[in-house]
């Protein structure tokens, strides 16, 4: 999971959100912009508190009266979580190794795919050894801090699990 | 889909937990009866030692581990997790199953199958829930006591008796020809 | 030729054109459904089907065929009878029609889905369940429909499986759907117990009907039409493709519950109270629909709530005694909400997905077939003189102003109309007027013939219907013939208020206040708080409770109270409460001897 946001992660966050509210409740343009400016100039007041105390109390008041003026309805995106096209294609969403199950006769009728196909996994099976050393080499002792995988380090390496970047299926079917 | 999804998790679990005791098992295999003895949950932990052991057995950290408090329910060691649903997790975040919103490995709620995305939603409500109740109980009070007064005064256009020609067709609706018919004026000068 | 054998071999003849695609593939091997064949079979049902209709128009014959029977019970008969009247006739190519406009668009709509014949298959399967429905004249060949278009309905919904919220709508619409079964369950029983018949014909009550039975009915209607308390499975319903919203939760399938009851009207007409609870109910739902489409942002949980709030005032009807009323606005609402579906599914496809009608605008220039069937359909539902909804909703409101009737739900029907223009005007205004806020980058086109000709025959159908209808159907009862100007005048002027309060409305946008959410809004938006109070608590206790007796409860009770622990604690008691009288003491034994002894003998001297 996500470590702990710094407090001007924290603050950009609210500022982004109460953006995004403040143009779910103006359905005109200019109004928004005359707003948004308003909303900009009210967090511009504070950019200087050095005090973290007074920064803290000034994040918790604004996060508070964002909660009580936010927008019953927001807008979002139709394909970000809660849209209206999030997961709509994720039931045609097949892992790429199903193809390894296909029979001869049907691996025929694709036959230039699937002889690139081979030599992509022979790609796989020689960077796997690879991979598996650099990820072994690079986490500590104590097991992982982040979540995130190393790139590749080394001249002619391939990122380690590429395979699974690579080979995801389409957002959207054909 | 979910009860697909379930299955997997469950199955994974057993998967993990299977490594975990070096059980000589080849991958893939499956008991023909559900889960082993070995992989339900065991005796409720007493010492220290016991519950870090149940922690590691359920990949949780010590200090995270709380078991269900032993009533003989049959929880045993089993991990007392928050009452979250599936709803409240992060949604962005690349989870080994994106349905479930659940890593592999992790350890799942007692009654997971009721917190998953089409069940039980706990997430904050914008608005407090005292607040929606009342205000609900209070829109549906007013109608049903506006009902009833509506049914008491009903609304209704008024109409008079109908007038007909003949003194009301005396004749028509039988009455005696023999006898003087009673005159009905529906005017007034 | 005789006409009522004419009307019941076309009918047939109708019903069974559309079983040809179900049945051919099983049939025959190299037999393949396109969606194309599906489409032109329902054009060719349709086509077919207006010959019965116009057969019984001019004859006025109304019948029924007794087919075959089905042998459960040797003295229950349960036969295979269809019912050919105003009803049905009226229905089926009005349904056949909006179908085939709606399958004709989903071919453009869902081009790039695969698994698009099986989209077509399901919904043909609706659509002969929805005649099946309609058609019927034995409550079980109608509970057949019934149940046949609530797995479709779920099918349908959770089209896009992989989607959380589809599921869980898909789910939402079975719940409360078998919620209202159970009341059409027990009203069958009831029937099947007291009338030995489930022929709809037989079951005329000489006197009053007893009260339950109907309420049953009026469950099961308020369940399959949405009215008020069980009516969040509709906009929740909206996660399926837009023609499943067209075709399913608009125009056909949420009608059936009213069609029910317009079936069984005979039964409904002579108890009161049941008349008054529809009424209520009605005024409740179409209030409350009005008022959650008044700030809702999704185009299509807009038209939704709007077609919530139509089969509220169609519950109205039914409770003022009028079922025809009624059926006439099912036929015309059919057209113009499958095309207000169609609008907003045409533009949702220009707009990349987009349902957000804060960012749509304009769009009169770049989609001008669409928007202007759009404006075509809400003017209809407005209620606009001579457009179709004009018939059916401009009746029902004359009859409700003239009636004797609750005041409060007159109250509520009235400004729910009113609230009918605001919502309509309001998604005018943001959709195709203005300034445009969409994306610069949106696939926007209507050239495809596939959009165009759905939408101008649904255009000129929601234009013409109302009065088509009106001109074949002769009203079973007088309709009020004089009236105060007024009286006569409410429904256009309650609606130009409306209009009016949507231009104030949307000129307060303009001010550059800074907006804030009261509670009114939040009602509103919210849709009355009902979705999170009920939806978390109901499903919160009936899980828990659920999980607990399921493994607790029934786990402890066998193996503890009754099982294995429960005896060997039986047999550990029982020993010692014998250890007790082992004291060792001879005369205790023989005493004990002496006593079962004189019992035995006593009890073998009195047998």
């Amino acid at each position: 999971m996500a470590a702990y946001l710094t407090h001007q992660q924290k603050v950009l966050r609210l500022y982004k959100k109460s953006l995004r509210h403040l143009e779910s409740w103006c359905i005109h343009r200019d109004k928004y912009r005359y707003l948004a400016c308003l909303l900009r100039e009210r967090f511009d007041k504070n950019k200087d508190v050095k005090d973290m105390v007074k920064a803290t109390e000034l994040l918790k008041a604004g996060q508070e009266e964002f909660w009580a003026h936010q927008h019953p309805q927001p807008y979002i995106f139709p394909d970000s979580p809660g849209g209206t096209s999030y997961e709509r294609y994720e039931c045609y969403k097949i892992p790429e190794w199903c193809l390894d199950y296909w029979h001869p006769s049907e691996k025929a009728m694709y036959p230039d795919y699937f002889a690139k196909r081979e030599q992509w996994k022979k790609l796989k099976q020689e960077s796997w050894e690879k991979e598996v050393k650099q990820l072994e080499e690079e986490t500590p002792r104590d097991g992982p801090k982040t979540e995130a995988l190393p790139p590749a380090r080394k001249e002619g390496h391939l990122p380690p699990l590429w395979w699974q970047f690579v080979t995801r299926p389409r957002e959207i079917p054909m | 889909m979910a009860a697909a999804g379930r299955g997997g998790v469950l199955w994974q679990r057993a998967a993990a937990r299977l490594r975990a005791l070096r059980v000589a098992a080849p991958l893939g295999a499956r008991a023909a009866s559900g889960l082993s003895s070995e992989q339900l949950p065991g005796p409720y932990p007493r010492t220290p030692e016991e519950r870090a052991a149940a922690a590691k057995k359920y990949n949780m950290r010590v200090e995270d581990y709380q078991p269900y408090p032993d009533d003989g329910l049959g929880y045993g060691d089993y991990p007392m997790l928050p009452k979250r649903s599936a709803h409240e997790r992060d949604p962005w975040y690349q989870w080994d199953q994106p349905d479930m919103r659940h890593n592999w490995g992790e350890p799942m709620h007692w009654d997971f199958d009721m917190y998953i995305r089409n069940r039980f939603d706990t997430s904050p409500t914008q608005i407090p829930w005292h607040t929606m109740r009342k205000h609900f109980l209070m829109f549906l009070s007013t109608m049903l006591i506006m009902f009833g007064i509506g049914e008491f005064y009903p609304s209704y256009r008024p109409v008079g008796p109908k007038q007909y020609p003949f003194n009301d067709l005396y004749l028509e609706r039988g009455g005696d020809p023999n006898k003087e018919a009673p005159v009905v004026t529906h005017y007034e000068i | 030729m005789n006409p009522t054998l004419l009307i019941n071999t076309l009918t047939l003849l109708t019903l069974a054109i559309l079983l040809t695609p179900i049945i051919l593939p099983i049939l025959f091997k190299g037999f393949k459904n396109t969606p194309l064949t599906t489409t032109r079979t329902v054009k060719t049902a349709f086509l077919v089907s207006l010959a019965p209709t116009t057969v019984f128009i001019y004859s006025g014959l109304e019948s029924i065929a007794s087919h075959w029977e089905w042998k459960f019970i040797m003295s229950f008969k349960i036969p295979l009878s269809l019912k050919m009247d105003q009803y049905s006739m009226t229905f089926l190519p009005i349904a056949l029609f909006v179908t085939w406009s709606i399958l004709q668009f989903a071919m453009w709509y869902m081009a790039s889905e695969p698994h698009l014949t099986k989209f077509f298959t399901y919904l043909l399967t609706f659509l002969i369940a929805m005649l099946l429905l309609t058609t019927a004249n034995n409550m079980f060949l109608l509970f057949i429909g019934w149940e046949g278009v609530g797995i479709m309905s779920f099918l349908l919904i959770g089209w896009w499986q992989g989607r959380a919220e589809a599921n869980t709508a898909a789910l939402q619409a079975v719940i409360y759907n078998r919620i209202g079964d159970i009341g059409l369950i027990l009203s069958m029983a009831w029937l099947a117990a007291t009338y030995n018949t489930w022929e709809i014909h037989q079951a005329i009550h000489p006197h009053q009907t007893p009260t339950l039975p109907l309420m049953g009915l009026i469950l099961a209607a308020a369940g399959k039409s949405a009215q008020f308390g069980l009516h969040p499975w509709l906009p929740a319903a909206m996660e399926g493709p837009t023609p499943v919203s067209a075709l399913l939760h608009s125009s056909t399938m949420v009608v059936a519950g009213i069609f029910l009851l317009i079936r069984m009207h005979p039964l409904l007409a002579t108890n009161q109270k049941a008349l008054t609870t529809c009424l209520c109910l009605g005024a409740l739902s179409t209030l409350f629909a009005a008022t959650c489409a008044l700030t809702q942002n999704d185009i299509k949980k807009i038209i939704a709530f709007s077609t919530s709030s139509q089969l509220g005032l169609m519950m109205v009807a039914i409770g003022l005694n009028l079922p025809q009323l009624a059926f006439l606005h099912i036929s015309t609402h059919a057209f113009f909400k499958a095309m207000l579906f169609l609008c907003s599914g045409s533009i949702i496809h220009s707009l990349n997905g987009e349902q957000d009608i804060r960012k749509m605008g304009g769009l009169q220039k770049t989609l001008p077939v669409t928007t202007s069937c759009l404006t075509i359909g809400n003017l209809a539902l407005m209620g606009t003189p001579f457009l179709a909804g004009f018939y059916s909703k401009d009746l029902i409101i004359e009859s409700l102003n003239t009636s004797y009737l609750n005041t409060w739900a007159l109250t509520l029907t009235l400004l729910a109309t009113a609230f009918t223009a605001t919502y309509s005007i309001r998604m005018t205004l943001l959709v195709q007027a203005g300034q445009t806020r969409t994306p610069p980058m949106t696939p926007i086109n209507e050239n495809n013939p596939l959009i165009t000709a759905p939408l101008t025959r649904l255009a000129l159908g929601s234009i013409m219907a109302g009065m088509l209808i009106t001109s074949f159907i002769t009203p079973t009862k007088t309709p009020p013939m004089t009236m105060p100007l007024v009286t006569k005048m409410a429904a256009i002027l309650v609606t130009i208020l409306g209009v009016i309060l949507a231009l104030e409305l949307s000129n307060m946008t303009r001010t550059p206040a800074h907006p804030k959410p009261n509670p009114l809004v939040n009602f509103s938006s919210l849709l009355g708080y009902f979705n999170p109070l009920i939806h978390r608590f109901c499903s919160k206790t009936l899980l828990e409770k659920g999980q607990n007796i399921a493994l607790h409860l029934i786990d402890l009770s066998w193996l503890k109270k009754m099982g294995p622990e429960g005896l060997a604690e039986l047999q550990v008691a029982a020993s010692k409460a014998m250890t007790l009288t082992h004291t060792g003491l001879i005369k205790a034994y023989l005493g004990s001897f002496a006593l079962s002894i004189l019992v035995m003998v006593l009890i073998t001297q009195t047998l």
